[in-house]
């Protein structure tokens, strides 16, 4: 008889090396820098918890913390039901087929800092097309007013990333088997009751993984407002993420920023987890099947 | 209810360069129930989609009560129909499942409810009703299935897609019993598609069989078992399926090798040459005494309620179904006894007559 | 050669899959009997080592292969569907647990055991092909003829011909009987239709809800079943049961017309065979009924009939004949094909004394 096999254990080896590298030392480098007060590399004194104490009551960092929440709400509830839609309209075999995975995907391999310089030009009231257009219908100037602003971020983030959400939903969509359709049609179902009643079930997988995805990236947006309005006009656009760098790199008060990171990156977990949780209420129910 | 016509349908999933489905032409009665059986990829489930319009036939008109149905959606035509596996919506009770149908085509609720009772207690699902199908088994799923396809009283047809393939062996008998009841009450035109016979025969008023997308008869169960048309039936039906022999015909005798068996006997003189004689196993039996057509038996199989006997005939395996009193044993020398009215006839596949045993001593 | 089940025991969340199972398996086929989810895919998963068992041990040889990890154990798995590598040829597919085996395996061996067992399996011609291009049954005796390859001491076949039209199930039925019923390995084989129990003609396990009931010939579990079970699992169709107190003709009823066989109340178990339109002598036992539908093979014809108390009873006879829905009728019993049953435990209290 032989004994248990553990030479598998070296294969994960590089694994966690990369992941160490790659995540856990810059994290604990943050968790270091949190409890200090950094004046200067070669001087910093313990502060403990005092960072921490300071972000939960600043007015500043919490309003920016609800700006980010709100949009990624209103993110959400633009990019979900509108990926669902294309997606739904997508042809679905052919050239035709391939043609629109094509053309839908083109925002996402566009560079970032590339999307926000085109909608920055674009959207400008003197010099973009779209800027000037909308400027003399309804007087749009992002510049100076913090709805045309938060509009215009939005707007770039949908345009942007729905696509992905159109992706994985026509993948989800394709995986439905044929029979699901033919049986809807024999019980004489409508478009809405067959999306109703046999696409959103079989969605249901698919589209908490783009929710989770979508909620974490548009939570933590930096280069489109970093680019397009710079956390303004006054401090519309200003989410948690550019507020940081500012701190961070701006100001270089390392041990806020420091707190400040390792406090978003616990709401990120909380919120993610949340959302799973409510997501996949159902999917535990049915483990309790009767066999 | 509706009697349904196809007119020259056939049907290529390869623009036309093979016929999963050879164009044909047939009525089936308003009320019937009818098989379509044959091994896969018989074109069997063509036709059933073609008819429930999931499929549009490469050729031909479909009619429902002389209405040509041909480009009518499957929605429009008001048919039921139910799949191999169960088809649920995940998200439905079982109750939800069984009443969507009629939901979709706004039925009373009272209506409703009184036909979702009568049908979960056809198929024992009463005490599921309120319960989501996905915490069911899967036979019990493929029951829901089923239900939803029965649970519509104003369709022109019923169309089922093998459904009895993840139901359980003993509860397939009921099943089966059950349904054939309903059909006895309700009359509906039910089309069934099965590689089965035990559930086509039983099952079926008229049983087509199908073969490489051609339709090779079609009959009662009796016709298909007594008088096969063709080998292929003679094959396909029955279990195990009819033995077939080279034998020659000669001045109207029959002789397999150099033993003489009868006169051959069929509506037109059968000419000389080769032919083929087929014998279900049933109507052949075996003597040690006399003469006849030398065989060795090589194997005894004892299936409880009867004996089958294989035996080396003159070309190939022999089978006899014997009661369970027959006292062969392996390796034993016997001869074969035709059974006078039973004993076919083929030439290039087709039946062509009969042997008859008249005035021949065996 | 041998395989041995060592009270078996699995439990998961409370539920009992297996229950104290033991048996031995010679080399040869044993067959598994048992309706749908009786335990024998549980219980082939844990003879191959895929779930471990709550307690029990399973010898291979007379060697303990409890701790033996499944790649280490010379098991081989068919399963009722066809699992091919899509992406290799026949040739390769079969070949393919040959190329990982260790000790290595030469070339030369390899190519002369997959042309062996594709002879064998009849799909020598196809080797070139890829499982795609081929039939279900073409594609199953890849997949039989892959776990052959091997030569492993165990080979577990979880009903592998169910998926199968029925004909070649037939076919294929043959000659895996052929193939396997001198060989040197152990053949597990399951199976929910006692007819392949049957024609294998060999070692037969019946289960129920995750228990052995009965172990022995098939034949002999067809003719002297223990319990209800094991008679449900070797009929089909299925096997008759009404109560005793069933009036059979006039005031008399079934109790006391078997009362030399039993005295007391208890369930009488027929098969549908052995009822008869006619009465055949003052041996048969006539009872009485309403038809209810009847069904029509060609060769033989099944009815079913209602009797008192709501129970039902379905007889088979060669031959067809018309029938009135609802019509009254008396069909008579073989007196020498009952089985009696207690009604409690269902445990048989007597059988017929020939196979009937």
């Amino acid at each position: 008889m032989k004994t248990r096999n553990n030479k598998a254990w070296f294969l994960v080896l590089p694994v966690i090396l990369v992941v160490a590298f790659t995540a856990l030392l810059p994290l604990m480098t943050v968790a270091n820098y949190a409890i200090q007060d950094v004046f200067n590399p070669q001087s910093r004194i313990f502060v403990g918890m005092k960072w921490f104490y300071q972000i939960t009551n600043d007015q500043l960092i919490i309003s920016a913390f609800k700006r980010s929440f709100q949009f990624s709400i209103q993110a959400l509830l633009i990019q979900i039901p509108l990926g669902i839609a294309i997606a739904r309209i997508m042809p679905k075999s052919g050239w035709r087929a391939s043609a629109a995975l094509v053309a839908v995907s083109v925002p996402l391999i566009i560079p970032w800092n590339v999307i926000g310089s085109t909608w920055l030009i674009f959207s400008r009231s003197d010099i973009g097309l779209g800027g000037f257009l909308l400027n003399k219908l309804f007087n749009f100037d992002f510049t100076s007013d913090p709805k045309d602003g938060w509009g215009l971020i939005l707007t770039v983030d949908v345009w942007h990333w729905t696509p992905l959400v159109v992706l994985l939903v026509y993948a989800g969509l394709r995986s439905i088997p044929q029979a699901y359709y033919q049986a809807a049609a024999i019980d004489g179902a409508s478009s809405f009751a067959i999306f109703r009643y046999v696409e959103l079930p079989k969605l249901r997988r698919v589209l908490l993984i783009a929710v989770l995805l979508r909620f974490m990236d548009s939570f933590m947006i930096y280069t489109e407002p970093f680019v397009i309005t710079g956390g303004g006009p006054g401090d519309a656009t200003t989410f948690a993420s550019i507020l940081l760098t500012n701190i961070a790199v701006g100001q270089f008060d390392v041990g806020r920023a420091g707190a400040y990171s390792l406090i978003f990156f616990i709401v990120i977990q909380i919120m993610s987890f949340l959302f799973y949780t409510v997501l996949t209420l159902q999917d535990r129910e049915e483990v309790t099947k009767t066999k | 209810m509706a009697e349904i016509r196809l007119e020259n349908v056939g049907h290529s999933y390869d623009d036309g360069a093979t016929f999963a489905l050879k164009p044909i032409t047939l009525t089936w009665e308003d009320g019937n129930a009818i098989a379509l059986l044959g091994p896969s990829g018989c074109g069997k489930t063509t036709l059933l989609n073609i008819i429930s319009g999931l499929l549009t036939p490469s050729t031909g008109r479909v009619f429902f009560d002389g209405v040509d149905i041909t480009d009518l959606d499957t929605a429009k035509r008001n048919v039921a129909q139910v799949f191999q596996f169960p088809v649920l919506y995940d998200t439905m009770t079982v109750r939800e499942n069984l009443s969507f149908p009629l939901k979709n085509r706004n039925v009373a609720k009272d209506v409703i409810s009184a036909r979702i009772d009568e049908i979960a207690e056809l198929l024992g699902l009463t005490k599921y009703l309120d319960i989501r199908p996905q915490k069911l088994r899967s036979d019990l799923q493929q029951l829901v299935s089923l239900g939803r396809g029965l649970v519509r009283r104003d369709v022109p047809a019923i169309l089922f897609d093998e459904p009895l393939t993840v139901i359980d062996q003993n509860f397939k008998w009921t099943l089966r019993g059950r349904l054939k009841e309903m059909h006895n009450s309700t009359r509906h035109t039910l089309v069934y598609v099965t590689h089965d016979q035990t559930e086509a025969l039983t099952f079926a008023d008229k049983v087509v069989v199908l073969n490489q997308g051609e339709i090779v008869q079609t009959g009662t169960a009796s016709d298909l078992f007594l008088a096969p048309q063709d080998e292929f039936v003679g094959f396909f039906i029955g279990s195990p399926g009819m033995n077939f022999m080279d034998a020659s015909v000669s001045n109207g005798d029959v002789s397999i090798g150099s033993t003489l068996i009868g006169s051959a006997d069929g509506d037109r003189p059968i000419a000389n040459g080769d032919i083929r004689v087929g014998i279900r196993p049933e109507f052949l039996s075996l003597s040690s005494q006399g003469t006849g057509t030398d065989v060795k038996i090589n194997r005894i199989e004892h299936r409880g309620g009867y004996k089958l006997i294989h035996a080396d005939g003159p070309n190939g395996n022999v089978v006899a179904k014997l009661a369970n009193d027959a006292s062969f044993v392996a390796g034993e020398k016997a001869h074969l006894i035709f059974h006078p009215e039973r004993t076919y006839l083929f030439r290039d596949s087709k039946l062509c007559g009969s042997v008859s045993t008249k005035g021949v001593k065996q | 050669m041998s395989l041995a089940a060592q009270n078996l025991t699995l439990i998961n969340n409370g539920e009992v899959f297996l229950e104290d199972i033991s048996f031995t398996a010679k080399p040869g086929i044993t067959v598994l009997v048992g309706p749908t989810l009786s335990g024998k895919t549980t219980l082939m998963r844990v003879l191959a080592g895929l779930i471990k068992p709550d307690a029990g041990s399973i010898t291979v040889n007379g060697i303990d292969v409890g701790k033996t990890s499944v790649k280490d154990r010379s098991v081989s798995f068919v399963y009722q569907q066809f699992i091919n590598y899509p992406s290799l040829s026949v040739y390769d597919n079969i070949a393919s647990p040959l190329r990982v085996h260790q000790p290595r395996i030469s070339k030369e061996e390899i190519a002369d055991r997959v042309t062996e067992v594709a002879k064998m399996l009849r799909i020598s011609e196809l080797l070139d092909r890829k499982p795609s291009a081929l039939s279900g049954g073409q594609q199953q005796r890849v997949a039989i003829a892959r776990s052959l390859a091997r030569k492993s001491d165990v080979v577990l076949l979880d009903e592998p011909l169910a998926n199968l039209d029925f004909k070649l199930r037939e076919q294929l039925r043959d000659e895996l009987q052929r193939i396997f019923s001198d060989a040197s390995m152990m053949v597990i084989y399951s199976t929910a239709e006692p007819l392949e129990a049957l024609d294998m003609a060999s070692h037969t396990i019946v289960m129920n809800e995750g228990r052995v009931q009965q172990d022995g010939l098939a034949l002999e579990m067809y003719s002297t079943p223990k319990n209800i079970p094991v008679a449900q699992a070797m009929s089909d169709p299925p096997l008759n049961l009404i109560s005793s107190s069933t009036t059979s003709s006039g005031s008399e009823s079934l109790g006391s017309a078997l009362k030399d066989r039993f005295n007391g109340p208890f369930t009488v178990g027929i098969r549908p065979h052995n009822i008869a339109l006619q009465s055949k002598g003052a041996n048969d036992i006539p009872i009485s009924g309403k038809v209810r539908i009847a069904e029509n093979t060609g060769g033989s014809t099944y009815l079913h009939l209602d009797l008192v108390d709501s129970q039902k009873l379905v007889l088979e006879f060669d031959g067809s004949q018309r029938f009135d829905f609802g019509s009254a009728i008396t069909v008579y019993l073989d007196r020498s094909a009952v089985f009696g049953f207690d009604s409690d435990s269902g445990n048989t209290l007597f059988s017929p004394s020939a196979v009937r």
